[in-house]
């Protein structure tokens, strides 16, 4: 198990990377685990409960421990575990808050049983649900984290009411799980590549992309996508694909993560292809890395590929792979500057 | 269309039974959801639409009919299994080839789109249309 240098931050994976992998005949988790130690891509495992875990947030004394010493066998550690608020499971209404509050407990209790020290949800941006989430913490001497994903960036409106909110509880327990995909330069190009292949227009490929790029706020850039595709006779199918464009990649400035690093309990390293040269074409990870040296962050950074959303032309693995590369030497990279600069 | 769409009806998904099709559907979504989740099957068969009021699912061994899945929101389908649409023919099909064209509806419980009295989950669609050979089924 290679490990970064003492005081950078620490390298791992999600599972979540693997999910075509998973529906291979021959998967089990045990297999995908041991995968993850002949890799190198730990020490850090993070999973989502509902996507890897049989019968989630229920786990048995025996799973529980089997899986505990696993991971131990392996060398590698239990990080943060992907929980949902099912707001919607029931047809006829939504969860109340005092429900949703039970479902997430459930979940907290279920991952601590696994040995993982962080779960991570949505969660309802009530003074009441944070107050009872900050309870549930302390009760189980764990820490949650709510991802800010693109289309959110550290300024959204539901980020800012968040940090209000888990200010006003006092607890050091409740904070953000930044994702690397609020903070793109421009839509990865193999997705671009996707659409292309599938018989998506030229026309509008080429307007999902200078909207992309322009200064404009997220309703604005809808807005606008819906009356130029529509003016250029775009299917509802067509737009609805591309829409996703505009709300999976986000374009905050890299640098700007530097503001919520007071309240980052982990991060995902959300990541679509890694180049012939090593580098991921959309997402900045050089800047990226020198805000979390910078900021003296040592938790974990999950290796989140998520190009499986639109291809299966690679492996989860060697990309992975490929960005933990990446990561590593710019990590050393960020350290050097780090030492220069307090000289 | 995603990987996972090519993965919702397999080679291997469809059965000849004694009273009409069995067609095995795996889910286009990455995580386990609650059966209350599937929320669309617009189904046909060689061109003939199946009634979804006349469907039953199959699922983790036990059986619901499509229109009385509101109360399973505590049964999961799980990432792994597939699930198994029952669809009565009154003459029993054969085997060989079948085209299959499936709208694929899931609704996403914990993705709401929409604001104040709008608010509802993200519906998934998936779109199959394919044409894969019918074996012989023994139960059901």
């Amino acid at each position: 198990m290679t490990l970064t240098p003492e005081g950078l931050p620490k390298l791992g994976i999600t599972l979540f990377s693997l999910t075509l992998e998973m529906r291979r005949p021959d998967y089990s988790l045990e297999n995908m685990v041991r995968r993850v130690k002949e890799l190198d891509l730990g020490p850090g495992v993070e999973l989502v409960g509902f996507q890897s875990l049989r019968g989630w947030p229920q786990v048995s004394d025996d799973f529980a421990s089997d899986f505990r010493n696993l991971l131990d066998e392996c060398e590698l550690l239990p990080t943060a575990m992907s929980m949902n608020l099912d707001l919607a499971r029931r047809r006829d209404r939504f969860m109340t808050e005092d429900e949703g509050l039970a479902y997430l407990e459930a979940q907290m209790a279920a991952a601590k049983k696994l040995g993982f020290p962080i779960g991570k949800s949505a969660i309802l941006s009530t003074p009441r649900f944070v107050e009872g989430l900050a309870r549930i913490t302390d009760r189980l001497d764990m820490t949650f984290g709510v991802e800010v994903h693109s289309p959110e960036s550290v300024d959204s409106p539901h980020v800012q009411e968040l940090w209000g909110l888990f200010d006003a509880t006092g607890s050091p327990r409740l904070g953000f799980v930044p994702d690397f995909s609020a903070s793109m330069h421009d839509v990865p190009p193999s997705l671009i590549g996707a659409h292309r292949a599938s018989g998506m227009p030229e026309e509008l490929i080429a307007l999902v992309g200078e909207v992309w790029h322009s200064d404009s706020t997220m309703p604005e850039k809808f807005a606008r996508f819906a009356q130029e595709a529509t003016a250029l006779g775009a299917s509802p199918g067509d737009m609805g694909k591309l829409n996703m464009v505009l709300t999976m990649h986000g374009r905050m400035d890299p640098r700007r993560w530097d503001e919520l690093m007071p309240k980052v309990v982990h991060v995902h390293g959300k990541f679509y292809e890694i180049d012939e040269q090593g580098n991921e074409p959309s997402i900045d990870h050089e800047t990226i890395m020198d805000v979390l040296v910078q900021a003296g962050y040592t938790g974990y950074i999950s290796s989140e590929w998520e190009g499986h959303a639109y291809t299966d032309a690679v492996s989860g693995w060697d990309m992975c792979r490929a960005q933990q590369d990446l990561m590593r030497r710019l990590l050393a990279q960020a350290a050097d500057k780090r030492v220069t600069h307090a000289h | 269309v995603g990987p996972l769409d090519k993965d919702v009806v397999r080679d291997d998904a469809l059965f000849a039974t004694a009273d009409g099709f069995a067609l095995e559907i795996h889910s286009h979504w990455y995580r386990a959801l609650p059966l209350t989740s599937l929320a669309v099957v617009d189904l046909s068969i060689d061109g003939e639409r199946v009634d979804p009021a006349a469907l039953t699912v199959e699922a983790n061994g036990k059986t619901y009919p499509f229109d009385q899945l509101e109360d399973r929101y505590d049964d999961w389908w799980f990432t792994t299994d597939a699930v198994t649409l029952h669809i009565p023919r009154a003459n029993a099909p054969a085997n060989g080839s079948h085209r299959i064209e499936l709208d694929l509806g899931l609704s996403i419980p914990y993705l709401i789109v929409g604001r104040g009295e709008d608010r509802k989950p993200l519906l998934a669609s998936s779109h199959t249309d394919r044409t894969v050979v019918a074996t012989e089924r023994k139960t059901k």
